[in-house]
């Protein structure tokens, strides 16, 4: 097969010469890649919805899988996305219905006894939604007979305050398609039977029907919550807006947005606690063993928001004039530092998504007394650090004023962690 | 004309097997980073398996710069094989043989070379980065196998 090369291009501008920024045209540039990407996100979650009512109207061995090479597909644009979170407060908002993590998975269905049950913290953490189709929550009875969005996302959703009580999103419908990763720091995936979606005698795990229900429900709400989003960045939407409202704050929101991400969440709550805890259920997307990708991808998208160009799932490229232009115009150093910062993460993440993709699974990785797993993991996270510096400096450069990047106490304090 | 384009940039001009290990490689390599990410990521894994820091980054920002600079500055769309293609099309033997030629430090044959490619005025330019990446793709430790898991030992996959 032929291909032109035109046609998948990659990620950098790095040979063209940069278009002269402004602030404005740089704040044009990132709008343009955040519709692009949850316009990406969304074609994805609604190719993951076909592949959802497949299963569920059809069952098979295929469409399970079918549903899940889908939902590995979704996470490609999304996880690019989520550097748009910190610094856009409308993205942080409603981030919490499409990415929470980590979850309690026995609200929602069948667990396996070493899960546990009930906790202090969490009185539902076993409430098992697919089982049981009335339950009293918060001292309220709850009509559970049909699995809606509306019940998800009013009754369930962080039910009783509690964060880990996730009945939405990616993660929610990551554990309805895999199942529980039983196999510890062993090699190996979720393994959840197609027929846990089969009819009558064929069914597996008890009550298929309300389990397809669950899963269509939740991938609709999935769509319908990205749909909003991506309305949220077109002309004339509310986060667009905002963003060009103020085009110093704007520059600040994606130094936040690159920063925040970078330490706090990635660096230090996603990755360091699990060096930490040596637990492998500290991996983001723990059911599926897609933990690699994820991080994978939000390096990545941390990257493109600041070279001003990404990638496409259909191979076109959104690009413009960019954040590095603008901070080479005030210092051609600190951008050079920053652009290598991000290439040298980039490196690390590609040695660690390409050891677990070998069949060195990131749970592998964070077990404790692997050496080797534990150097590819803090070897990205020490450059995440790094490029955090380069950022503070780019922030100073720039003289957009102070920014507060979200802190972990894993990088901070760990004694914290274990207290 | 897309036809035309794809018949005389795609016609099989050699077979990776026939090429030297590290050229196969870079034949890989350009056909990966034209994938999107997950391609690149294996480039990139390539660049930080054989390098140390800070000069890994330096020679995948200069295999990016060339990758990026052949796209945009070539006169017409340039063709490619897919990843597991046995086969090696003209125009990725043309940049293969632009690199090597260059890497040997034969810099205006390199840029003559060029020339089948972009316009002379950005051939010299081409020429000097296609001289670097080559030193670096010479000292990229080759992957190991192409093969997929599941593909038959005694076959060759042609496309």
């Amino acid at each position: 097969m032929k291909r032109t090369l035109a046609t998948a291009l990659g990620t950098t501008l790095l040979a063209a010469t940069p278009a002269l920024a402004d602030k404005a045209a740089v704040l044009d540039t990132y709008a343009d890649i955040a519709l692009a990407k949850y316009s990406d996100s969304l074609t994805t979650a609604q190719s993951l919805l076909e592949a959802v009512n497949t299963l569920v109207d059809s069952p098979s061995a295929e469409a399970l899988e079918a549903a899940k090479h889908a939902w590995l597909q979704s996470r490609v644009p999304y996880q690019q996305s989520e550097v748009y979170r910190f610094g856009n407060a409308i993205v942080d908002d409603w981030e919490g219905k499409v990415n929470a993590w980590p979850l309690d998975e026995g609200l929602i269905d069948y667990v396996d006894a070493s899960y546990g049950g009930a906790t202090d913290e969490n009185e539902y953490a076993v409430l098992n939604v697919v089982a049981n189709a009335s339950f009293t929550l918060s001292g309220e009875t709850v009509d559970a007979a049909a699995i809606t969005p509306e019940l998800l996302e009013g009754a369930l959703h962080e039910a009783d305050g509690v964060e880990s009580n996730v009945a939405t999103g990616y993660h929610a419908i990551e554990f309805l398609l895999w199942g529980q990763d039983l196999n510890g720091h062993g090699p190996g995936a979720g393994a959840r039977p197609w027929t846990d979606y089969a009819q009558g005698d064929a069914c597996t795990g008890g009550n298929c029907d309300r389990r397809g229900d669950y899963l269509k429900a939740a991938t609709e709400l999935l769509v319908s919550d990205l749909e909003w989003m991506v309305a949220q960045w077109q002309d004339g939407g509310d986060a667009r807006a905002q963003l060009l409202a103020d085009e110093s704050a704007g520059i600040s929101a994606i130094l936040t947005g690159m920063g925040s991400l970078s330490y706090g969440e990635q660096a230090g709550e996603r990755m360091k606690l699990g060096v930490l805890l040596n637990d492998p259920e500290e991996e983001h997307d723990c059911f599926a063993d897609n933990t690699h990708n994820s991080h994978f991808y939000d390096a990545l998208g941390i990257r493109n928001v600041y070279l001003g160009s990404y990638t496409r799932i259909d191979g076109t490229v959104v690009s413009g004039p960019s954040l590095s232009a603008l901070v080479a115009a005030a210092d051609a150093g600190v951008d050079a530092e920053l652009t290598s910062k991000l290439n040298a993460t980039m490196l690390e993440m590609s040695e660690m998504k390409t050891a677990a993709e070998a069949g060195f699974s990131y749970d592998m990785m964070l077990e404790r007394g692997n050496e080797a797993g534990e150097a590819l993991i803090m070897g990205a996270v020490n450059a995440l650090v790094d490029q955090t510096r380069s950022i503070e400096r780019a922030v100073a450069t720039l003289g957009v004023g102070s920014i507060d990047f979200e802190g972990s106490d894993s990088l901070d304090d760990p004694d914290a962690v274990f207290q | 004309m897309r036809d035309e384009v794809h018949a005389r940039g795609g016609a099989t001009v050699a077979v990776l097997h026939s090429l030297e290990r590290w050229e196969a490689n870079l034949v890989l390599n350009l056909r990966l980073w034209c994938e999107g990410p997950a391609g690149q990521a294996q480039v990139w894994n390539d660049y930080a398996c054989t390098f140390q820091s800070p000069r890994a980054g330096e020679e995948m920002r200069a295999f990016e710069t060339l990758m990026t600079s052949l796209i945009e500055y070539a006169v017409r769309p340039l063709v490619r094989h897919a990843v597991h293609c046995a086969c090696v099309g003209s125009d990725e033997c043309i940049v293969l043989n632009l690199v090597k030629t260059a890497a040997d430090g034969h810099l205006n044959d390199a840029a003559l070379i060029a020339t089948l490619i972009a316009g002379p005025a950005k051939a010299e330019a081409i020429a000097m980065l296609a001289g670097q990446v080559g030193e670096g793709a010479k000292q990229i430790k080759p992957k190991e196998t192409y093969r997929r898991s599941t593909d038959a030992t005694n076959v060759i996959r042609l496309h």
